[in-house]
């Protein structure tokens, strides 16, 4: 490991050479930072990977199952176990993807699961991102360079090889596609996470394309080539979010989207990777039904706990927010990327009083947590070992069957007892290396 | 042929077109570097107006300064490097990682030359990062169109910086020999009918047809030239 940490700049130059970078926009500009990687890595062993493995596989299964019910038959709003207004009002449920079932019924084909390691050891789910969560190309690319930089150290341990994302990824666009190329749609070269679109795109053989290049013709999506051929396309692994996906069913201003793609994707006729509606399951207020959803439709227990949540629709809940608003994190639904997420305990009094009252206004809009005491992970700064909090995505891929990558993406706060992790406030990545005995 | 769609083909091409424009005109850069050491001021307009670019410098050592690394400059060095790499960006998956990273390392030091001391010297760099680049992209990239549609522009954009700004007659036979070759892997479609107009006019001795100036002859040639590809 000190090895590795000799060549820590060496490795962010090459990271940099090979362009892994991030777009933020700030002030109306669009800027590309690079991502700063921290050679040491997290560690995990095989028997929390164990754990973390079944867990995961089991909470993406009934996602999944969730979500084909809640397009599909309901049972679980007429059983009672979440209430219809937690589905129909949020805003990533999609009135237009009801009575769709895509191919073999997989709605998240790729799902990146943020869990952070309480000090007791335990890991905790934090957030559930079944849209398009993106992340794996970094651990991917800095796997490779840090074999390079330093071979003794992955002979002497045994850690499973993670470069095998994009064949997993690339069996999961061949299990869905209906007939055709695989393509990875991007919005373009000024989306924040446009080095990955290319990246993946070069490591499993898909075409990258842009919503100009496709096309919808009678039943079927076709992306042309110079000659004006046109090739048919099975699978589209896209990059663009829900509302952009199709301007002629959802935000008729879109200028990244393929117009009718979705009156193909009904019938059956091309995959859309993920499927589009899935924001219905990452919902920060559904998150809290997650371990209800696995007993209902697994009937086991949850493997992975949540964060202890409270949802202040509930009167009970809400009695315990408003008593215990200093000591709790409270999360804004509707917000992404480590943006409204509030500390009660940085409010000041007065700012206090005017949360609550939001709160009190708008119950269905905010979540409640415990402040978990992350797991402190040593990071190198400046030439020093430092502790900082750190949590990690896992991806759960699900094809002809729910695989979880024996890695992921480890981010870390670079300010001292900061807990926002997120790239775009200025965190880095570590490899995440799961032991293999 | 793999699948690349016109947009990528049209990148491609303009990754070959820009790489060659910073590749020989640095080159060009030296030469005429050279000549202004010994020359009065105002040497390097002759330059500018040979490459169809305004006139906006005031000194020899501004020139020097500007059309190298000047980025709010459109013609200058830099910001055609930055265009190479604005559609290599786009092609990752057509061209590579590896590939694409020189061009990074190209712009990196590019970028670091304006601290130097002696800036000139710096700019082999450049050129050896760009040497790299074409030398990657014809080791790794496998398929042949792809390649193709790079190096077309690649000697599209050679022939028209030596018609430009001048060069021996065997390179310039040399580079257009190549142009046809590649044209053909390329599977572009191309107009025969400007191909044939420029091999008329690049072969043409003086003496078969005397009423044709050499402006003219060259004019003829780059007229040709643009309108071999109509996309």
């Amino acid at each position: 490991m000190i090895d590795l940490l000799d060549y820590n700049e060496s490795i962010n130059h090459l990271l940099a050479r090979y362009g892994v970078k991030f777009g933020i926009y700030k002030n109306g500009t669009f800027k590309e930072q690079l991502f700063p990687f921290d050679t040491i890595p997290r560690i995990i062993t095989p028997e929390e990977f164990d754990e973390l493995n079944a867990g995961l596989k089991q909470r993406v299964d009934a996602l999944n199952m969730f979500i084909g019910d809640i397009y599909g038959e309901k049972k679980i709003l007429k059983d009672g176990i979440i209430p219809e207004e937690f589905i129909f009002s949020s805003p990533g449920y999609l009135k237009e993807c009801e009575g769709i079932m895509p191919p073999h019924g997989i709605f998240s084909h790729i799902s990146g699961i943020d869990l952070v390691q309480a000090k007791d050891q335990s890991w905790y789910i934090l957030e559930d991102n079944l849209r398009v969560p993106s992340g794996a190309s970094y651990p991917m690319i800095a796997r490779s360079l840090c074999r390079r930089a330093a071979p003794q150290v992955f002979r002497e341990h045994k850690i499973v090889d993670n470069r095998n994302y994009a064949q997993m990824l690339r069996e999961v666009m061949d299990y869905s596609n209906t007939g055709g190329i695989n393509v990875i749609l991007t919005p373009g070269r000024y989306n924040a996470a446009y080095f990955e679109h290319s990246y993946l795109a070069e490591q499993t053989g898909a075409v990258l394309v842009n919503n100009s290049d496709l096309t919808v013709k009678g039943e079927y999506l076709y992306y042309k080539d110079f000659h004006g051929n046109d090739v048919k396309v099975g699978a589209v692994y896209r990059r663009i979010s829900d509302d952009y996906l199709d301007p002629m069913t959802f935000k008729e201003e879109s200028l990244i989207g393929v117009p009718h793609i979705m009156d193909i994707y009904r019938k059956g006729n091309v995959a859309i990777i993920n499927a589009p509606g899935n924001g219905i399951a990452d919902d920060k207020g559904i998150y809290y039904f997650v371990p209800k959803m696995i007993e209902y439709y697994l009937h086991e227990m949850p493997i992975l706990k949540n964060a202890p949540t409270y949802l202040p629709f509930y009167d009970e809940d809400f009695e315990y927010v408003m008593e215990h608003f200093d000591k709790l994190v409270i999360k804004d639904v509707a917000e992404a990327g480590g943006y409204g997420v509030i500390f009660g305990s940085s409010l000041s009094p007065e700012e206090l009083e005017k949360f609550k009252e939001t709160v009190r206004k708008e119950r269905r809009r905010f979540i409640a947590q415990e402040v978990i005491d992350f797991l402190d992970i040593e990071i190198e700064d400046n030439g020093e070992i430092v502790p900082r909090k750190a949590d990690l995505r896992a991806f759960v891929l699900s094809g002809e069957e729910t695989k979880v990558w024996a890695s992921g993406l480890t981010r870390f706060s670079r300010v001292p007892d900061s807990f926002i992790v997120n790239s775009s406030q200025g965190g880095g990545f570590k490899d995440t290396w799961v032991l293999s005995r | 042929m793999g699948i690349i769609s016109l947009e990528k083909a049209n990148n491609l091409l303009w990754l070959g077109r820009y790489t060659e424009r910073v590749y020989t005109t640095i080159r060009k850069f030296f030469v005429q570097f050279d000549k202004m050491i010994d020359t009065e001021e105002d040497q390097y307009s002759e330059f500018c107006k040979k490459l169809n670019i305004p006139v906006i410098y005031t000194s020899n050592e501004q020139f020097a300064h500007n059309y190298i690394y000047d980025r709010d400059n459109p013609d200058s060095i830099i910001s055609n490097l930055l265009r190479a790499y604005d559609n290599a960006i786009l092609l990752r998956d057509e061209i590579g990682t590896e590939t694409l990273s020189y061009l990074q390392l190209a712009i990196d030091k590019m970028s670091g030359i304006s601290r130097s001391k002696a800036p000139l010297l710096e700019l082999q760099n450049v050129l050896d990062m760009l040497l790299a680049f074409w030398a990657c992209a014809d080791d790794f990239i496998i398929k042949s169109d792809t390649r193709n549609i790079i190096k077309t522009g690649k000697s599209m954009e050679r022939i028209d910086l030596y018609l430009r700004l001048g060069s021996s007659e065997i390179a310039m036979f040399s580079e257009f020999e190549k142009l046809q070759s590649r044209i053909r892997l390329s599977g572009l479609d191309f107009s025969n009918h400007a191909m044939i107009r420029l091999s008329y006019f690049l072969y043409c001795e003086e003496e078969d047809h005397p009423e044709i100036e050499e402006m003219e002859r060259k004019q003829n040639m780059m007229i040709a030239l643009e309108q071999i590809l109509d996309f």
